[in-house]
């Protein structure tokens, strides 16, 4: 496969990627560069304590994800799904035509604008206040579902930009596991749910998911007071 | 059916006019005395548009904007440097017409670009999807690497939306003084490391970046004199001040900036009621 063919052009480059095992931002490129069969170096950044490498390489936000290519480093999740899909051509992420290429980003956008602050505050609040941001949440897992109608993916056959950038649904149900909350249902969200499956049954998706018991224990310590809401 | 861009529209208006009487044979337009302004408008607006612009451009395109916001503007300019004939509707914010809500039901927010049956919401992706769409005068650098550098200040500019809402928000004389202390941090770092020693962000000519900036060139100074605290200015930013100017001088962007006075009026209308926000 185009994965095997690979290995010579990239024995040339340098690809670094430097993240953290529960970010769903760092996740979102291992999966690009793995769907693309890029060769590269992890780099898990413990964020208490940076390193020069990242220091250097992100400057003003000393953030992770930072994919560092030939020794330039490109920061911001979905610029680099972005650079990453301009860079190595095949197995495309995005679509070709720029109106799909365009409801592509739309729906990216959608989830890092909307759903991820949504399931940030909804980790973080209690009580009724809780209740309403679940409520919230539910209003866009219905809007997403209703653009995702009956296809496989968001990005059609297989995983594209859209689900890459939807990881954060991930996120959603292991907090809601961890943290008992009831936001996105097989009940509720037939649709959806099935999409999320298929998700995280995809070979290559399923490898870069954080592991499961840890990821939960990590959510539970770090958002953990909050009390259920039913 | 040709589809005539606005500036090559009104030339052949003036010749239209103009034209010699005919006896009933029709006189080839070719022949009629043009100035030589008008012809040499005529001949620039043909030559920024590839041959085949009237094909995609049949396909009729709309843009759904407010007149006051930003975010409208950038689309406006998008559409203008590239040479595409457009029909602009205005949208009564507290009264969404039907097409903008059918269009862009996940929000419901301008501007909204229809394109044919095509509709593209949110303006830094209608701003792409007519970069890719129409692809000359490009306003995003050829190289991957360069317009990942471009998309990651345009995500840095947005965020940073936050503190200068703040700015435009704050109240009381210690959130002012924290406000416009974090606006001149961001406003230093877009002036040192996006802007450098450029003319314009996207170098020679605008980019796209330019164009989402571009509402420090013409907004920004109104909140400041609603806020009463000037930071903008060529003391303290000459680089960027300088950009300000050079930005407004571009045609493009001249002839497609709201009027000023009425600009502050309605800023201040909504400063005072405490509802300020530059798209809804």
């Amino acid at each position: 496969m185009a994965a095997i063919s690979l290995q010579t052009e990239t024995m040339a480059e340098e690809v670094k990627l430097f993240g953290t095992w529960a970010s769903v931002f760092s996740r979102r490129i291992e999966v690009a560069l793995k769907l693309k069969g890029v060769q590269f170096e992890y780099i898990e950044e413990n964020l208490s304590n940076k390193s020069p490498a990242l220091l250097k390489y992100n400057p003003l936000h000393k953030k992770i994800p930072v994919l560092v290519h030939n020794g330039k480093p490109v920061a911001e999740s979905l610029v680099i799904l972005e650079y990453i899909d301009e860079t190595w051509k095949h197995n495309p992420i995005l679509p070709t035509d720029p109106y799909e290429k365009a409801m592509a980003r739309f729906w990216a956008k959608y989830m890092d604008d909307k759903l991820l602050p949504a399931a940030i505050k909804v980790a973080m609040s209690k009580g009724e206040e809780q209740k309403g941001v679940i409520e919230e949440i539910q209003k866009q897992l219905k809007t997403l579902e209703s653009e995702l109608k009956e296809k496989k993916f968001f990005g059609g056959e297989s995983l594209g930009f859209v689900d890459i950038a939807a990881n954060t649904i991930v996120w959603l149900v292991v907090a809601q596991e961890a943290l008992g909350m009831e936001i996105l249902t097989e009940e509720k969200f037939p649709v959806l749910h099935g999409w999320y499956q298929r998700l995280v049954d995809d070979a290559v998706f399923k490898e870069c998911m954080p592991p499961r018991e840890q990821h939960l224990s990590f959510v539970k310590v770090r958002f953990g007071s909050s009390t259920p809401s039913k | 059916m040709r589809l005539i861009l606005e500036e090559g529209r009104s030339t052949l208006r003036t010749m239209l006019k103009t034209r010699p009487k005919s006896n009933g044979f029709p006189i080839h337009f070719s022949n009629w005395k043009l100035t030589t302004a008008q012809a040499k408008r005529l001949h620039l607006a043909r030559r920024t548009r590839p041959p085949h612009l009237e094909l995609i451009t049949m396909a009729g395109v709309k843009l759904l904007g407010f007149w006051a916001s930003p975010f409208s503007h950038r689309v406006i300019w998008a559409l203008k440097l590239k040479g595409v004939s457009y029909e602009y509707i205005e949208e009564d914010l507290s009264n969404k017409s039907q097409l903008l809500i059918h269009n862009n039901p996940a929000d419901k927010q301008i501007p909204v670009l229809i394109h044919g049956d095509k509709a593209v919401a949110e303006s830094l992706v209608i701003l792409e999807y007519i970069d890719e769409t129409w692809p000359h005068n490009p306003l995003l650098p050829k190289g991957a690497y360069e317009r990942a550098t471009a998309r990651f200040w345009i995500k840095f500019a947005v965020e940073k939306g936050a503190t200068f809402y703040a700015f435009y928000n704050s109240n009381t004389g210690e959130e002012q003084e924290k406000a416009t202390k974090e606006t001149v941090e961001v406003l230093k770092i877009i002036e040192e490391e996006a802007l450098g020693d450029e003319k314009f962000f996207g170098g020679e000519d605008i980019g796209l970046l330019d164009l989402v900036l571009g509402w420090f060139a013409h907004w920004f100074d109104i909140i400041e004199e609603l806020v009463g605290v000037k930071v903008l200015d060529a003391s303290k930013l000459p680089r960027l001040h300088a950009w300000t100017e050079n930005f407004k001088e571009v045609p493009v962007i001249k002839e497609n900036l709201p009027d000023r006075s009425k600009l502050l009026a309605y800023f201040k209308h909504k400063y005072f009621a405490h509802l300020p926000s530059l798209d809804n």
